[in-house]
């Protein structure tokens, strides 16, 4: 089952496709307890990532969205499901073709205190990929290293110097540096700005979008932070609770936002400026615990236009006539009774 | 109205090996009843100093009250013994502090840590503080707070130990309550509760707020005064429409710009604004403006002298060579 539907994506061929991917971890609720409940952490998600573009990954902490970051380039197995990159399983590639797979696929960490190794110099922490990608000897290594920091805003001078005695800016731009050394295809970010001072933000987020447009990077952009995803973004997916509830293109996301819980995401936003009022939608309560979701729709619980079905059906997501995504019975329904077919037909591809 | 809280002149210093640092540098600031004022920068620039220093738990030595005065209602309080202090705090001022996992007591249940406050600072008998604790817990919007006052802090999700903060900041209805980053490390949804139930509270019980934060949309939202610090200084302070809608110090107007925000129609490029650089290292701070060598008209003036607190039209005090030549 897949929808031909993506006409606003042009021809942009797919670089990386999640399918029915679930995650699930166990936990114990004491040392010593036997009782074992499962986590689902992702739960059932289906996603494209188009080439040359960035998804943008938004929800509150505990939603998944790192977990399925880390799922995709391949930290962690699925419980359920697969990831396609460039038409291939990621979780079956073996030898040569996931050694090709680590150099293509790369990560920016949100804490650059705790990712980059305190006892190791700039040079050693930008080159490692080089050298375990068996890419350049020695001496071009260094020569690549240096162009690597110009290329982040770094100068080479600083090369021997250690994390500690570089700025939070300076040490995301170190991280930048070693995620592009290997030339990748796909750089998943994730929160790369939430540590940083609005200031020094900016300057990260102007030098990502930089390296897009001169390497022809796709990105995947993890971050709870709806401003900057808006910011980043050609397209976003809202995630709640281990599912994808709403994906779009950013700007008729952050527009009209659809499914009820984007809707309450956006107008907790603070304001640009005092006395912009806007209509508030409190949302009562935190979000559930994902050991334990509640049955039918996920957010039912905190929404406030819940109908009956929603306590018990868990809505797909479903494709809209203007070609979003939202998984609501809401929505879904209006969707049906424009002649998108049965409901059991959805569910595929996005 | 009247003045609730008026620091004047305020420096607070550290003596380290490598040198004196002068975190707060000379700092003039006022509230009014029932206001609440935001405080923004970035890390580094004295905010939580400034709140310790007027809460008098900056840890000495290292450090010190170097100058200044804050009164409270009219009192100094820097003047006040240890003893006399201690009753000041609960009653007088409160604070809400940045990170709830660690300012609260993990082997304590919550309830109790209520309970203490209004006990020590209220003289309330055990059984009152009790059923005060209950109340608070009902108060800040925890449901079911019979029960939950029994919960150890690790219980409770980051939403409601910032919650059972801010119930214990407010059991003693303060003057004034000094809130740290008080949503900083929360989610948007969660960030719009506890400033709907600041801004509700603080109506109430007539207590007024001093709100840090480096998030300029969280001021937009619940101050009517602001002040922006800068390595120590303020070098902007206004109301928060003047400064939002005519901000005149470089430094302010960088923080505005570079914020992301919604993005207009069809704008192809999606750069930001930035302040070239980083906040200096208070150890090595330049000659002059702290801000002149990130800023974008910078003059000779402000490589050498540093610039005075003016005030530029009524209630709006600028720090800037650039805004205020004359002087």
């Amino acid at each position: 089952m897949e929808i031909e539907a993506y006409e606003d994506s042009g021809s942009a061929r797919t670089i990386l496709s999640v399918e029915c991917l679930k995650k699930y971890f166990e936990s114990r609720s004491g040392v010593l307890s036997r009782q074992v409940r499962l986590v689902r952490a992702v739960d059932g998600v289906n996603l494209r990532v188009f080439e040359g573009e960035t998804l943008g990954l938004v929800g509150e902490s505990g939603s998944g969205k790192s977990t399925l970051g880390r799922v995709v380039i391949r930290l962690d197995a699925p419980t359920e499901g697969r990831v396609l990159f460039d038409g291939r399983d990621v979780h079956r590639l073996q030898k040569e073709e996931l050694r090709s797979f680590r150099r293509d696929v790369q990560i920016v960490f949100q804490d650059p205190y705790a990712s980059l190794n305190p006892r190791k110099s700039a040079e050693s922490i930008i080159g490692e990929p080089l050298t375990v990608q068996q890419i350049c000897d020695r001496r071009e290594r260094r020569e690549r290293v240096v162009r690597l920091m110009e290329v982040v805003g770094l100068t080479p001078d600083q090369m021997r110097r250690y994390p500690h005695e570089f700025s939070g800016g300076q040490r995301q731009r170190i991280g930048i540096a070693r995620a592009i050394a290997t030339n990748p295809k796909l750089i998943i970010a994730d929160e790369p700005v939430s540590a940083l001072d609005v200031s020094v933000q900016a300057q990260i987020l102007n030098l990502l979008k930089d390296l897009q447009r001169d390497y022809n990077l796709t990105y995947i952009f993890i971050s709870h932070d709806l401003r900057v995803v808006e910011n980043m973004s050609d397209r976003i997916a809202v995630m709640y609770l281990g599912k994808v509830v709403e994906v779009a293109q950013s700007s008729a996301l952050c527009g009209e936002p659809l499914h009820p819980y984007t809707r309450a995401l956006f107008s907790a936003l603070p304001v640009m400026k005092p006395g912009e009022r806007k209509e508030r939608i409190i949302l009562e309560g935190d979000v559930p615990s994902p050991s334990n979701p509640p049955a039918g729709c996920p957010f039912h619980p905190r929404c406030r236009e819940r109908m009956k079905v929603c306590e018990t059906q868990a809505p797909a997501l479903t494709r809209t006539v203007e070609g979003r995504f939202v998984a609501c019975h809401l929505i879904g329904d209006e969707a049906a009774g424009k002649g998108l077919g049965r409901k059991e037909e959805r569910g595929a591809l996005i | 109205m009247a003045k609730v809280l008026q620091v004047k002149n305020l420096r607070t210093c550290f003596d380290t090996e490598s040198g004196t640092v002068r975190a707060v540098d000379g700092v003039d600031l006022s509230l009014e009843e029932g206001e609440t004022l935001g405080i923004a920068g970035e890390s580094g620039c004295g905010k939580t100093v400034l709140a310790l220093s007027i809460m008098r738990l900056i840890p000495s030595p290292p450090g010190r009250v170097a100058s200044g005065q804050v009164m409270l209602d009219g009192v100094d309080i820097t003047r006040l013994s240890d003893e006399e202090m201690r009753k000041i705090r609960g009653r007088g001022i409160s604070m809400i502090f940045q990170e709830p996992m660690t300012s609260l007591n993990p082997v304590i249940p919550v309830g109790e840590q209520i309970a203490e406050a209004v006990r020590l600072h209220l003289g309330f008998s055990r059984k009152d503080a009790a059923c005060k604790a209950v109340e608070m817990l009902k108060t800040v919007g925890i449901p079911s707070p019979s029960e939950r006052v029994k919960d150890y802090p690790h219980q409770m999700s980051g939403g409601m130990r910032q919650r059972v903060m801010i119930a214990i900041a407010l059991s003693c209805r303060p003057r004034l309550m000094l809130a740290d980053e008080p949503t900083t490390a929360l989610d948007v949804t969660i960030q719009a509760q506890i400033l709907d139930l600041i801004n509700r509270l603080k109506e109430e019980a007539k207590t007024s707020v001093v709100l840090i934060t480096h998030d300029l949309g969280v001021i937009a939202e619940a101050a009517q005064k602001v002040a922006v610090m800068y390595a120590g200084l303020v070098v902007e302070y206004s109301s928060v429409r003047e400064l939002y809608y005519e901000p005149r110090h470089p430094y302010t107007v960088g923080l505005l710009e570079s914020r992301p925000g919604p993005r207009e129609k069809d704008a192809r490029d999606r750069h930001l604004k930035v302040i070239p650089g980083t906040v200096p290292n208070l150890y090595e701070l330049p000659p002059g403006c702290p801000f002149h060598n990130r800023c974008n008209v910078v003059m000779d003036r402000c490589k050498m002298e540093r610039p005075e607190y003016t005030e530029i039209s009524e209630g709006h005090y600028v720090r800037c060579w650039r805004i205020n030549p004359w002087k």
